[in-house]
């Protein structure tokens, strides 16, 4: 046969005629089948959101994650207030705190407690801020709450008396404009912290999401897919590293990096998180290695790592998303567990993990310190399921149309 | 077969001693020892008690001490609760967690699986979209958070459940319900998404062209690979929820074995550092062994010795 | 089958260990006191306790020579006692009283359980406290000398002499503490390592209430000792005591009615709980919480810097972060300690120029200006104060922070340390600030006063000062009351004027007891006792 048989076609026409839509590569495509899916993008928009909220949200407050107004400590989100006349609106907090607020319902200033009668229950307030107890002070009369025949009287808690004049009800129910989330135990802007707490949590949470995946997966992998001795050395050596005790490993690691701090607690989680990984990984490979594929791959000679980068993990992604998805949480409280045994970030920073585990104890009193950096968590947690689920559809070779 | 299972003997063997061996090393290594008090022991004290629980022997020796205590089960007295040995603390306290934990494991078990494939099976249809989102809410929050939350509304607020106490059998729903939170929805999420997978293989499909019954392309074929990475996942959850939560036995004030794992760190309680740890890893391997054996057990192909 | 057996496997694993019994409870009894005493006691041997919910448990179960109730030192096994002329001999004049398990309670009791809690082979961790009785030979033999050469003997067996180094004024009110109880040698021999006092059947006991059950991390039943000599007068036949060392669990408990007592409560339920329930008590607690500066670093040598740091905290808005309950300090001695004239040694003292709110701000900015760090300019960046993990230690860390940062423009970096290498450092003085918390351990200032001196294991902020310790040891050495004290207002005077530590307050105890529950007491030192006790529902 000659060449002058054959016809050649000039490199320029490519195109072949039964193309009829353009190539698009595995990424390109799995983004197309991703945008598709409604939950998914809801997830993508609320990762987007949230690490949005992290990095820029601080910006957009006038507060910084420890600035601190003890007068204004433990202020919720909705205030009650109560309209004295002259424009004078009060706030009257749990701990029996007077707070004055201003028209636009900011909190202006605090008035000093100037004279306390546990006995008849009277608390004095003084008003015109001269020290002294004198006609424009204000009275708290609480003894409403602890006598029943005068409570079911009055129908009240307590009653402020101001200028000789007593109010029972709070007038109205107005938003904190100076702190929409409320403040904490030190008078901390809470929205603030939860934003300041984003960046700590997200970054211990993806910083150990990627080890556990670049580790866990490969290293499950080999252990599955080389079997014997190898896999049964490479397993042991995740019993050893699951079987020793965290929090010796973490405070020896404090110690050792005299640090308390975001990066210890990334390392320590580093470097023990992606057994669990692993040994996942390594089960699925058990499983898939002896499938027909595979075994016409290795008969075709193709070679080992490809194997495992190509056939096997891919089909192992669903379980591989699954878990790298709840690892994120994972990661999230075993950072909120190590602040709650007393290791974890170094104050005044603060993870959401340590804000809800702070806002444990005065759960009765003030749960709103509870409810906004424990939303937070869930509101990330799901939004970083949907996107799991979805990538883990767009990702799966098998759903890949043309 | 028999080999491969004297060799799995001896290599659960030696990890146990190196993880008792590195424990060791690590524990050492933290500053702080075991009589270290907001007002210290007179030192002629410390020398009677280093003395009487061998602290001043090269650690080599008492290294090697400790390894021949360990061998005959003799875990040494607790530097905390004087009087107590290792062994004594775990035999009062395990009991407990495992009960505990036993119920936990169980819920997620017959909840988390039949739930996952259900959804599986009926995957984007509204039932799917209801137990998914229920499982990921149930993820979304702390343990610790759970646990007191179900205190303040459960039995402060609405006076369901006592708030401690483990005589009434309703007691224990907080503790479980508090404990297996996490671990349900993981099972859940990860039955189905390994139902999924399962389900677009061609032996599925082949099976279900060859005209089989539904029910058996689900329970014969397609349940048993997809079991695999939830059996991974549930035998080291089990060790470790049965040895016990430090967070739910703090919080619901349970007398387990959960809260040595941290108290006896803190304290520098060598002993039952070294105890805790050790049961706790013999426990896991063992569960891990297991796991082994039930893969090849699913899938005969899956060959174990390797 | 395979399959079938696979699933059996992992059934089987799951229900064999659900099958674990658990042990049973009696029921309810409505008479009992429910007390929640906190954490699991570490021991409950007198002699070996050091801690306090070990020692609220031995004031029920034992009673020394005297018992302090409230305050006031009342007659306990001891119906009189009286000093030599010297003041250095005191005789103890015993009452015919019993052991929980009817035999004899007598002056060797005493001296065996003394001798047992100062003898290095018993491994009391507290004995060191032995140093501060001033009994002759007592320290001595903590520290391995011969027990036989200790002052203390039984001359017959209703009589017990002491002998004391000098005149020790608190010394009778001391005998009532946990540590110095009679011991049944029978008992105590019986069991090693303490043990005896938490197995019912040897837990011997000669005070209101006998152990009769414990359980390890659950808690523990004491039962009315009828062989109590004033059993007449105790009032509560069983105290069902549980360990819940989580504040928020023990709450709710009580707030549902299943607990009578609970030793504290959530710090932020505190203001509400003064104000509105007087279910809820708060006493002074005879010690004071303090920051020390580490006098060994060249940069605290300046003595306006120190003094610009102490004068720029707000102590009465700290006081208020952490529930209101403490007082804010201007130096080292708490309220509570009365001195020879009977007036309280805190408020004649005096506050030392320090103010507990936020007036000295400008002033505290002047002295920064002396000290040569105007607004903080030049100041050292990387400034560390440290303090061991908890909670509270942190709210009043980042407070303190805050405060620095505000009032003096210095920015110093906080870091927490779990417990035991906290310990190690700020005892190897390797720290810039390092959080400090004192309490007394008997009725006298010298109890918080003597912590500074030269050659004091807890001077934390190494300050060395001839005049000080020279003070301190006259007024150990004074025969005088008066002198005793008026040396130690000099002391307390010189410190102030130094200035090592920066004093936060004075701590304050509290409990939330119902109101159904009377004539409970409490010891200056912080036990509570119950063998008053009555339930009126």
């Amino acid at each position: 046969m000659t060449n002058n048989k054959f016809e050649f076609v000039d490199k320029s026409s490519k195109l072949d005629n039964e193309q009829l839509r353009p190539s698009l590569t595995y990424w390109q495509d799995a983004w197309r089948r991703l945008r598709k899916n409604k939950l998914a993008m809801f997830g993508l928009v609320g990762v987007f959101v949230i690490v949005l909220f992290g990095i820029f949200g601080p910006a957009f407050t006038p507060y910084s994650y420890e600035d601190q107004e003890l007068d204004f400590m433990n202020m919720p989100p909705k205030l009650d207030i109560h309209d004295l006349g002259d424009d004078l609106n009060f706030y009257l907090s749990r701990e029996y705190r007077l707070i004055l607020l201003n028209d636009d319902n900011e909190a202006v200033r605090r008035f000093d407690l100037i004279d306390k009668d546990i006995i008849n229950k009277l608390y004095t307030y003084d008003f015109n801020n001269n020290k002294e107890v004198d006609d424009d002070d204000v009275i708290i009369d609480f003894s409403y709450k602890l006598n029943e025949e005068k409570r079911a009287e009055a129908g009240v808690d307590f009653s402020i008396t101001y200028k000789g004049k007593e109010y029972f009800e709070f007038t109205d129910t107005v938003r904190n404009e100076s702190y929409p989330w409320g403040t904490d135990q030190l008078g901390r802007d809470i929205l603030t912290r939860v934003m300041y707490g984003a960046r700590i949590s997200l970054t211990v949470a993806l910083v150990a999401t990627l080890v556990n995946l670049l580790i866990g997966v490969t290293y499950g992998s080999i252990a599955g897919y080389e079997g014997g001795n190898t896999d049964n050395i490479m397993m042991r050596i995740v019993d050893i590293i699951n079987s020793i005790p965290l929090v010796l490993y973490v405070i020896l690691l404090m110690v050792l990096l005299n640090d308390s701090g975001l990066y210890t607690i990334i390392l320590a989680l580093g470097t023990v998180y992606w057994v669990n990984m692993a040994r996942l990984v390594r089960g699925q490979v058990l499983g898939l290695k002896e499938q027909e594929y595979v075994l016409a791959a290795r008969t075709m000679g193709v070679k080992k790592g490809k194997i495992i980068l190509r056939h096997l993990i891919p089909n192992a992604m669903g379980p591989i998303i699954v878990s790298m998805t709840m690892m994120i949480p994972s990661a999230v409280f075993t950072e909120s567990f190590l602040s709650f045994i007393g290791i974890g970030v170094s104050a005044p920073q603060a993870s959401w993990g340590t804000l809800a585990n702070d806002a444990l104890g005065g759960l009765t009193s003030f749960p709103y310190q509870l409810f906004f950096p424990a939303s937070a968590i869930a509101i990330t947690m799901l939004a970083f399921n949907f996107l799991g689920d979805g990538l883990r559809d767009a990702l799966d070779p098998r759903l890949r149309k043309g | 077969m028999r080999n491969y299972y004297i060799k799995r003997i001896i290599s659960t063997i030696l990890t146990l001693l190196l993880v008792a061996t590195i424990t060791f090393i690590l524990m050492r290594s933290i500053p702080g020892g075991p009589f270290t008090r907001e007002k210290f022991i007179p030192d002629e004290i410390i020398r009677i008690l280093e003395e009487k629980y061998n602290l001043n022997d090269p650690p080599l020796k008492q290294y090697f001490d400790y390894m021949k205590g360990l061998v005959t089960f003799d875990l040494g007295p607790s530097f905390s609760l004087i009087g107590f040995k290792v062994e004594e603390m775990i035999a009062s306290g395990f009991p407990l967690s495992a009960k505990i934990g036993g119920m936990a494991s169980l819920l997620i078990i017959i909840v988390g699986i039949p739930v996952g494939i259900i959804s599986a099976l009926k995957q984007n249809r509204p039932i799917d979209y209801f137990v998914m989102f229920t499982a990921t809410i149930l993820v979304t929050v702390p343990s610790f958070v759970i646990a007191t939350l179900i205190i303040y509304f459960f039995a402060l607020r609405w006076g369901i459940l006592p708030t401690f106490g483990n005589t009434a059998p309703l007691w224990y729903i907080g503790p479980v319900i508090a404990l297996s939170g996490y671990s349900l929805s993981f099972v859940a999420r990860l039955t189905r998404s390994s139902m999924l997978e399962v389900l677009r293989q061609d032996y599925v499909r082949t099976a279900r062209a060859n005209g089989l019954s539904e029910f058996k392309v689900i329970g014969k074929h397609a349940l048993k690979n997809a079991l695999i990475p939830v059996v991974t996942y549930i035998g080291p959850m089990v060790a470790a929820i049965l040895t016990g939560s430090f967070v739910i036995e703090k919080i619901f004030a349970l007398p387990g074995i959960g809260r040595y794992f941290v108290d006896s760190v803190g304290n520098r309680d060598y002993t039952v550092i070294m105890g805790m740890t050790v049961f706790y890893a013999a426990f896991y391997i063992v569960m891990v062994f297991i796991v082994d054996i039930i893969y090849s057990l699913i899938d005969p192909r899956i060959k174990i010795d390797g | 089958m395979k399959k079938i057996l696979a699933l059996l496997l992992s059934l089987t694993l799951v229900f064999s260990l659900v099958a674990c019994g658990d042990k049973e409870t009696e029921t309810d009894d409505p008479a009992v006191f429910n007390w929640n005493i906190g954490a699991d006691p570490k021991t409950l041997d007198p002699s070996l306790n050091g801690a306090s919910d070990g020692g609220d448990v031995i004031n029920n179960t034992f009673e020394g020579l005297v018992r302090e109730f409230n305050g006031e030192v009342l007659p306990g096994i001891a119906e009189s006692w009286e000093f030599s002329p010297d003041g250095k001999t005191i005789t103890f004049h015993l009452r015919e009283s019993k052991w929980s398990n009817g035999d004899p309670l007598t002056a060797h009791d005493f001296v065996y359980g003394w001798k047992h809690g100062m003898d290095p082979l018993s491994e009391s961790e507290y004995s060191w406290l032995w140093e501060y009785t001033n009994v002759v030979g007592s320290f001595e033999a903590v520290n391995g000398e011969s027990l036989d050469d200790v002052g203390i003997e039984a001359t017959d067996d209703h009589t017990f002499v002491v002998q004391l180094k000098q005149p020790t004024d608190y010394f009778v009110s001391l005998t009532a503490f946990y540590h110095f109880m009679p011991l049944h040698k029978d008992s105590v021999e019986a069991v090693a390592d303490g043990m005896w006092a938490k197995t019912p059947e040897h837990a011997v006991s000669n005070g209101p209430y006998m152990l009769t059950s414990y359980e390890l991390g659950q808690g523990l039943t004491l039962e009315k000792n009828t062989n109590y000599w004033n059993a007449d007068n105790v009032h509560i036949d069983t105290i069902d005591a549980k360990f819940i060392d989580e504040e928020s669990t023990a709450y709710a408990a009580f707030q549902n009615g299943d607990l009578d007592y609970i030793p504290d409560v959530p710090p932020s339920e505190i203001t509400r709980l003064i104000a509105e329930d007087e279910q809820y008590y708060v006493f002074p607690l005879l010690g004071t919480y303090y920051y020390s500066f580490n006098l060994d670093r060249e940069l605290w040598q300046n003595d306006d810097l120190r003094k610009a740091f102490v004068l720029a905290i707000d102590r009465e808005a700290i006081v208020e972060a952490v529930g209101g309950i403490a007082t804010p300090a201007t130096g080292v001695v708490p309220p509570g300690f009365t001195d020879h004239e009977g007036r309280d040694f805190y408020e004649t003292a005096g506050a030392f120029g320090i103010e507990t709110d936020d007036s000295q701000f400008d002033e505290a900015r002047e002295l920064l200006a002396t000290a040569g760090y105007p607004n903080g300019e030049g100041f050292p960046t990387d400034l560390v104060l440290i303090y061991n993990t908890r909670d509270d230690h942190k709210l009043i860390a980042e407070t303190v922070q805050q405060m620095w940062k505000e009032n003096l423009g210095i920015e110093i970096e906080i870091q927490n340390m779990e417990w035991a290498v906290f310990q190690g450092t700020r005892k190897a003085g390797d720290f810039d600030i390092s959080r400090g918390g004192w309490l007394t351990d008997y009725m006298d200032p010298s109890g918080m006063l003597s912590l500074f001196t030269s050659n004091n294991d807890y001077n934390d902020p190494n300050f060395y000062n001839d005049e000080y310790d020279q003070l301190m040891e006259d007024s150990m050495k004074a025969t005088d009351k008066a002198v005793h004290f008026e040396k130690l207002y000099a002391a307390q005077e010189v410190f102030m004027e130094v200035l090592p530590i920066v004093p936060v307050y004075h701590y304050a105890d509290d409990m939330y007891v119902k109101n159904y529950v009377k004539d409970w007491g409490r010891s200056v030192l912080g036990s509570v006792d119950f063998s008053r006790a009555r339930i009126e529902k």
